[in-house]
């Protein structure tokens, strides 16, 4: 059996850089794309260290040319693609789009609009087969909307919504597979101040790798979220318009 | 402002922290006084600065480069010693030098220049290191190396993070046979009993180090096991290890006591029997036996604990038996107690702990003022043969005590970066 071909986008977020180092086998063919450069290329010598075949390609995904770019890649460096997996997102500032509300549809942009684009043009270039998949980082966040971060979860939502049509529309050929995690410490969380119930990036990375070898449907990070998301979205909005975070 | 602690889980102190993710990228310092952190397993307040803020760099935790055939390897400073292990042992290397937990960063190896139960053979941590990036607070950046002539090398292993950031490091492993190591084990009875077996286990070991039980009437009493190991290729596989288990973080009590204490030492002593015995075990087991309770700080309570670890000079065997003396005392009553010998290499760095001479090592549930006295008294023993206490270790020390260990700490001082400190070197900077 031939090694899968992987492209990461997003690659240099900390779940993606987490779940590619346990992903790693040697032998393995990565493609990672990502908009940071140096990071890109730190990450590329780690994999290579633990054995895998790495290239890299820096793009920013809101750019169209950088969809042509990564399609042409997928072609022509790895010569095909087994997994997809997306790790792209930031976290606006809700006092900055206070300032500048139109920013939110930049948000809007890169959270959703862009990679939804971006899943449309690559999804078609996946073999279908038993280790095709495509996965995607989303966030509980997507489940209900949060006053203080209220766009952040709006882009969630459409994303998981759009995936949810995509599983329907691969359905038996390529699984789809939606991972949401709490709230963990990362570069993106950075300011914000954690509590009991956040996680940490290598447990986001190994759920990553789960969903990838053999998800379905959607995860939560961990597990315990699927149950308290359940719940909170049932509540009264007058309860919840009071609870803190 | 986070309540990040310290291994011992004293003193307390509070302090903001930052996070690095990219080794290329200019270090943010922080308004106020700062320190390099790595996973905190120091015991004391090395890894502390009460007020200021932690430069975290668990995130620089990327390999750089691994040359299989020679056994060089490069990667960045946080990363933590396990993790090199799973990536090099399954290609027959191994570090030289290794602590007793590997759930450390290699720039806390560095800068704390550990050492293992192996240092008449292989040394400490700094005589493998090749070269390393060292950032200061001046925005200056440099790659050191151990025969550089401006002394940075030296200043920052075993320089306890004040010299500089460390982002990456270079290291020479060492090729090992396989996984497991042969395990060679020897009941004693009275201190000279366990330095003679130490001696005797020299000449077919690589690794050696004795436990040592205090029953309550100590005088002639004190026991415990040498052990001597070496590393050995092995037909059968690893298997599966167990998995480590956990202690929480809220016992309100301290489990470790007296009772506890005594009755697990005399259990473990008479199950070891009066034979000699031969095994053979997977590396890991017999090097960090701790590691498969993770958390075990916890298991002293909230108060948490103090070790004393010491040096003492191979002429003064004698202060050996003055030490096991106070630590019997009772309340509290010494746990752990750890017999290792260091060879005659010279230091790699200029504050290095390790030097020719046999080290002891003893934890102390920690119950106030009589448990800071009775290590006080220890000090005294120490300074008196001319010996040194680890400030890894460390969390009450006095200045006095750290200059007569130190004698080469006017040599260090002019490469203190201005803008970092620790709580240990508040205390015993002159």
């Amino acid at each position: 059996m031939i090694a899968p071909r992987v492209l990461i986008v997003g690659a240099t977020s900390s779940a993606a850089e987490a779940a590619a180092r346990e992903l790693v086998t040697p032998g393995l063919r990565v493609l990672l794309a990502s908009r940071r450069g140096p990071r890109l290329a730190a990450l590329a010598d780690d994999l290579r260290v633990r054995g895998a075949e790495v290239d890299v390609v820096t793009i920013d995904v809101n750019e169209p040319s950088a969809h042509d770019v990564l399609a042409r890649s997928v072609d022509e460096v790895l010569g095909g693609l087994d997994v997809l997996l997306v790790a792209v997102g930031t976290l606006p500032n809700q006092a900055v789009l206070a300032q500048d509300p139109w920013s939110a549809a930049s948000a809007v942009h890169t959270n959703a609009g862009a990679l939804i684009a971006l899943i449309e043009r690559l999804a078609p270039k996946i073999s279908p087969g038993p280790v095709a998949c495509i996965v995607v980082l989303s966030s509980v966040a997507g489940d209900l909307g949060r006053a203080p971060m209220r766009v952040y979860c709006a882009t969630k939502a459409a994303l998981d919504t759009y995936l949810e049509g995509l599983r329907q529309a691969l359905w038996g050929k390529v699984r789809v597979v939606t991972v949401k995690p709490g709230p963990f410490e990362s570069p993106m969380t950075d300011g914000l101040r954690p509590n009991l119930l956040w996680g940490d990036r290598r447990q986001v990375g190994r759920a990553i790798v789960t969903a990838i070898r053999r998800g379905r449907g959607t995860s939560y990070v961990p597990w315990f979220w699927r149950f308290i998301m359940a719940v909170v979205r049932r509540l009264p909005r007058s309860i919840v318009a009071r609870l803190k975070a | 402002m986070r309540d990040l602690r310290s291994w011992g889980r004293f003193p307390a102190a509070t302090q903001k922290r930052t996070r690095l993710h990219d080794r290329d990228a200019p270090v943010f310092w922080p308004d106020g006084q700062c320190l390099p952190r790595g996973r905190g397993r120091s015991y004391g307040d090395s890894c502390l600065i009460d007020g200021g803020t932690l430069l975290d760099c668990t995130g620089l935790d990327r390999f750089i480069a691994f040359d299989r055939t020679s056994g060089r390897l490069r990667c960045e400073a946080g990363i933590r010693l396990r993790e090199i292990l799973d990536l090099v042992e399954p290609a027959g290397w191994f570090l030289p030098v290794v602590p007793g937990t590997l759930d450390v960063t290699v720039g806390g190896a560095l800068a704390n220049d550990v050492h293992g139960k192996n240092h008449r053979v292989r040394g400490s941590f700094g005589h493998h290191v090749r070269r390393f990036e060292l950032r200061r607070s001046d925005g200056s950046v440099r790659v050191c190396t151990p025969d550089d002539d401006g002394g940075w090398f030296r200043a920052t292993v075993g320089g306890l993070g004040l010299t500089g950031l460390v982002t990456w490091v270079e290291l020479q492993l060492v090729a090992v046979p396989g996984p497991w190591m042969e395990v060679r084990s020897r009941r004693f009875v009275g201190l000279d009993e366990a330095l003679h077996t130490f001696r005797e286990f020299a000449e077919g070991s690589e690794y050696r180090v004795a436990w040592i039980d205090l029953p309550k009437r100590r005088r002639h009493a004190v026991r415990g096991v040498v052990f001597g190991a070496n590393h050995v290729s092995h037909p059968a596989s690893i298997g599966l290890l167990r998995r480590p288990v956990s202690v929480p973080d809220i016992m309100p009590f301290a489990a470790v006591t007296a009772a506890t204490i005594g009755a697990l030492n005399a259990v473990k002593f008479f199950l070891h029997g009066a034979a000699e015995r031969r095994t053979r075990v997977p590396t890991r087991r017999h090097l960090f036996p701790l590691d498969g309770l993770v958390n075990w700080n916890h298991l002293y309570g909230p108060r948490g604990f103090l070790q004393h670890q010491c040096v003492l000079p191979p002429t003064a065997d004698f202060a050996l038996d003055d030490l096991l003396d106070i630590m019997v005392e009772p309340s509290p009553a010494a746990s752990l107690i750890v017999l290792k010998a260091f060879g005659d290499r010279a230091s790699a760095g200029l504050l290095s702990f390790p030097r020719e001479g046999w080290t002891l090592a003893a934890d102390f549930p920690m119950r106030g003022v009589d448990t800071l006295s009775r290590l006080d008294r220890l000090d005294e023993v120490v300074r008196a043969c001319g010996g040194a206490i680890y400030p890894a270790k460390d969390a009450r020390m006095s200045r006095e005590t750290f200059a007569m260990g130190y004698p080469q700490l006017n040599d260090f001082l002019p490469f203190v970066d201005p803008r970092l400190a620790s709580g240990l070197w508040k205390r015993v900077r002159p």
